[in-house]
């Protein structure tokens, strides 16, 4: 696949911002497999309110960030809240050094591989780390560029809002 | 040109003609003058047993030869079962692919490419009006892509850089007005994944122009099509250390990670001409000494790169948008330039940008 702009958008500068700004007004059609090989598909979540992530190995905010992540799965998860890291055009080998070298639990949320980078591109990303919000109902309802912080008081409020939607 | 299994049983050994301006025999090489060097170049790649259904696909070098490149010899074996050199219409990209149906151990193949090269210099003296561009060629190289669009964004950028220069000017000023712009405007970022996207649209509505080399010369080419100048990235790889005293802007040996994009325009009267705005940033930044873009040091390689290439540079092509026939993934797996190893097995896609779990080495040799 073609190479990926990593953002290095200032922390100051991002927020939530309309999925529609991507031109994307539908949750693209997201069918993968996880890193042991099993189906994946998106649309089997509905109900709960997802935070799909998409990330790489090489990719410096993607790293930092990846723990926050893993602290907001945490932080929600009683509350029908679940995140999806979806990893970018990567082999297994790559993923499960990455987890190892830092000590990261797989299965402390769920991973999974667009190893052709295809999702990534119906996603209409234009740059990684870029994390997305879907609502209740299954559709995709922003976006937000750069490193997530699960403490950011700027990331907690959207999330909080889609949680007490029905 | 496809060889199937039965002309290649396990050990496919293989060279493909080259069309050259002149014969390719064992004294060429000693025909080239002093200004010619001569290099081989072994791509390799080593796909591990674990895949099933693998194709792969390489870059080959440019299709012609030119004044400044030529390609003697394409070598290649492994054990694939099936081989292919494509060529795309517009010769502006060749590759040869290589499938294996069923991987039992390693799926071995490389290719040895031995090349000739001269620098490439322009000093802008000679003015022939004779030298022009037939229009089908000039449409082609001033059409936009889906990575580098000659509207919008890119249209209005144009018009704000060439605002700055006499309407009267030729093509030559107007090159070196973009030319001087996207060194004065762009950086190179040192943590750009390969050498960049070029995505030229994403770039000016961001303005974000940080990249590395396919960044930064596309948008180069973007703007000069606009401008309705002839260009094109071409895609390559350095192959050996620079003689100019730029310790950045040369490889040698192991070449896997040296893959570079440079770029050229065409003035009428003078023919395709070469710069590289890329490498005036990669110098501003890597070069020691916290280099300003005034340091004679940046100055020098800027006024170079404008008419002139050293090459101790491999040229691969001119690929845009580029289909890698075969693929499972149809038109949708389309690549913005061919420039690294392609592969994909049942699993997906391989990783272009990690060399040491696709596997491929690529390494380089002077030979005179």
């Amino acid at each position: 696949m073609g190479v990926i702009l990593c953002s290095h958008l200032s922390l100051a500068n991002a927020q939530w911002l309309p999925a529609s700004k991507l031109g994307l007004t539908k949750t693209p059609v997201t069918n993968l497999v996880d890193l042991q090989g099993k189906i994946f598909r998106l649309e089997q979540y509905r109900g709960q309110v997802l935070f799909v992530n998409f990330w790489a190995t090489w990719c410096e905010p993607c790293r930092d960030e990846f723990k926050e992540v893993i602290e907001l799965q945490k932080k929600y998860q009683h509350q029908n809240f679940v995140v999806i890291a979806i990893n970018l055009a990567e082999s297994p080998n790559k993923i499960n050094e990455f987890f190892q070298i830092n000590q990261i639990d797989p299965k402390s949320l769920i991973v999974v591989s667009d190893r052709n980078g295809i999702t990534y591109k119906t996603w209409k990303g234009r740059g990684i780390p870029i994390s997305f919000l879907i609502n209740k109902k299954g559709i995709v309802d922003s976006y937000w560029l750069g490193e997530i912080t699960a403490s950011r008081s700027e990331i907690l409020p959207h999330i909080d809002d889609l949680l007490h939607s029905p | 040109m496809v060889f199937n299994r039965r002309s290649f049983i396990k050990s496919a050994l293989g060279g493909i003609a080259i069309p050259t301006f002149y014969p390719l025999s064992s004294s060429f090489a000693q025909s080239l003058d002093e200004e010619w060097k001569t290099y081989q170049i072994k791509t390799e790649i080593n796909i591990e047993g674990k895949e099933h259904s693998i194709q792969g696909w390489l870059p080959l070098t440019l299709t012609q030869n030119t004044d400044y490149f030529r390609t003697l010899a394409i070598n290649y074996s492994g054990n694939t079962d099936k081989i292919a050199i494509i060529q795309t219409p517009h010769n502006d990209l060749r590759m040869i692919s290589v499938n294996w149906d069923k991987n039992s151990g390693v799926g071995h193949f490389e290719v040895i490419t031995t090349v000739a090269t001269r620098d490439r210099k322009n000093t802008f003296e000679k003015f022939n009006p004779e030298i022009k561009l037939a229009k089908a060629e000039s449409n082609y190289w001033t059409r936009g892509t889906q990575m580098l669009p000659t509207d919008g964004i890119v249209r209005q950028k144009v018009k704000e850089i060439l605002s700055t220069i006499p309407v009267s000017s030729n093509d030559l000023e107007k090159a070196k007005a973009i030319y001087n712009w996207v060194v004065d405007n762009t950086r190179r970022e040192a943590s750009t994944r390969g050498c960049g996207v070029g995505d030229v649209k994403y770039m000016l509505e961001t303005n974000n122009m940080g990249g590395k080399c396919a960044d930064i010369n596309a948008i180069f080419v973007a703007l000069a099509r606009t401008a309705k100048i002839p260009s094109r990235d071409v895609y390559g790889i350095r192959i050996d250390n620079s003689a100019r005293g730029y310790k950045s802007l040369g490889k040698s040996d192991d070449i896997t990670k040296a893959q570079h994009c440079r770029a050229e325009f065409f003035a009428n009267g003078y023919g395709w001409i070469a710069v590289d705005p890329a490498d005036v940033r990669k110098v501003i930044l890597e070069e020691p000494g916290n280099l300003t873009i005034n340091d004679p040091k940046v100055t020098s390689i800027r006024d170079y790169l404008f008419g002139n290439w050293e090459m101790n540079w491999m040229a691969y092509n001119y690929g845009h948008d580029v289909n890698l026939r075969g693929s499972s993934l149809g038109a949708i797996g389309n690549i913005p330039f061919l420039m690294y190893p392609q592969a994909e097995s049942n699993s997906g896609r391989f990783d272009s940008l990690d060399p040491a779990n696709f596997k491929y080495q690529i390494t380089s040799k002077r030979l005179s």
